[in-house]
């Protein structure tokens, strides 16, 4: 990797950590989520700037590629909580089973219900 | 949030871990492509596994584990900011599915945790384990902030949001025959507003159309719920 590319990619780390700064001081004033207020404060910058930076889409992609790998420490973590349930824990599985079951059934059949018949316009590329 | 991982001195012990943890996940994600990308087998699930074995054979308690992979955890952080360009990017996608696709995040998004909610409020479930189950559609680390402001256990939150979303991926297709779905569209706005980002991985396995569909689910859907729920309980609570 040229020398150009990596700086630009710690650069463009470094805005989403800024970014996730930002969203933190404001969560003293707003309760919501730290790293929400980064994402939407970011968003509100790429709608004024009309664009993505080529090295913020590469290290995003990079990151939400490997998003499962900063999932397990949290995974573990839950896996203490889920323990400490005990006999209970099978009633919490089923009601996870369940309503996911559910609600995918009456996502994909008002998808469905809504969409036939209108045309396919959505663009096809997804810039992945 | 906090910052003091920064400041304090990195000890072998804490590298070795560190190290481990990702050595876990490389070798999980091998797992996952040589089981052909079947969802039983999914990264998440063999690397929380293989580090679950390596900590009960070591002496090291799960405390001391989460304070040596403090950074990774923190990096939950960066990698929610950066859904800000994938929902920028779907911003036409956004516009071509009009009020249609946000009526069906919308239902989706509410019908879910209610469901399981409902389900546990049946039963002696204590008041944070019930909270828990509120943002198991949206994606982790919203879901963890979130959870937290609302006052659920936000490690429990975390494992909810991850069964949910293989789970959901796991049903998708026997789903999609009952429901006779075929469209694209719908199949992603499904796993999306469901499964967020492993449904997205799925989604994007069917074509381009329905990972499209699934992005902007999973962004619309986490942003709705993470600004909702806390505004209900700094109402209600």
């Amino acid at each position: 990797m040229p020398k150009r590319h990596i700086i630009e990619s710690v650069l463009a780390f470094i805005t989403l950590i800024l970014f996730l700064l930002l969203g933190n001081r404001l969560s003293h004033y707003i309760a919501l989520p730290a790293s929400l207020l980064g994402l939407l404060l970011l968003f509100f910058g790429l709608l004024l700037l009309g664009r993505v930076p080529t090295a913020l889409e590469k290290v995003s992609q990079f990151l939400l590629r490997h998003l499962s790998f900063f999932f397990i420490p949290p995974l573990i973590a839950a896996w203490f909580y889920a323990e400490q349930l005990g006999s209970k824990l099978w009633l919490f599985l089923l009601a996870i089973i369940a309503s996911t079951f559910i609600s995918l059934c009456i996502t994909s059949w008002l998808g469905q219900r809504l969409f036939k018949g209108t045309k396919n316009t959505a663009p096809q590329d997804d810039h992945r | 949030m906090d910052w003091q991982f920064l400041t304090q001195l990195i000890s072998i012990e804490q590298l070795i871990w560190l190290a481990l943890t990702l050595f876990a996940y490389l070798l999980a994600v091998w797992i996952f492509k040589g089981f052909s990308y079947n969802l039983l087998f999914h990264p998440i699930v063999i690397g929380a596994i293989l580090i679950a074995a390596m900590i009960a054979v070591s002496t090291t308690s799960l405390q001391d584990y989460q304070l040596f992979v403090h950074p990774i955890s923190w990096m939950l952080g960066p990698a929610t900011v950066a859904l800000a360009i994938p929902l920028y990017q779907q911003i036409r996608v956004i516009v071509a599915a009009g009020n249609k696709g946000m009526l069906v995040i919308i239902i989706g998004g509410c019908i879910a945790p209610l469901l399981a909610l409902g389900w546990i409020a049946l039963f002696d479930f204590s008041g944070s384990v019930q909270l828990s189950v509120l943002t198991k559609s949206i994606t982790t680390p919203l879901a963890v902030d979130t959870t937290d402001i609302i006052g659920g256990i936000p490690e429990l939150a975390a494992g909810v949001v991850v069964v949910t979303g293989i789970l959901g991926v796991i049903f998708s297709q026997v789903v999609f025959k009952l429901t006779r779905c075929d469209d694209s569209r719908a199949k992603g706005l499904a796993l999306g507003t469901v499964s967020h980002a492993i449904g997205t991985a799925r989604a994007h396995q069917i074509d381009a159309k329905a990972g499209a569909f699934s992005t902007m689910a999973l962004c619309v859907n986490g942003i709705i719920t993470a600004i909702l729920l806390p505004l209900f309980f700094w109402l209600f609570a």
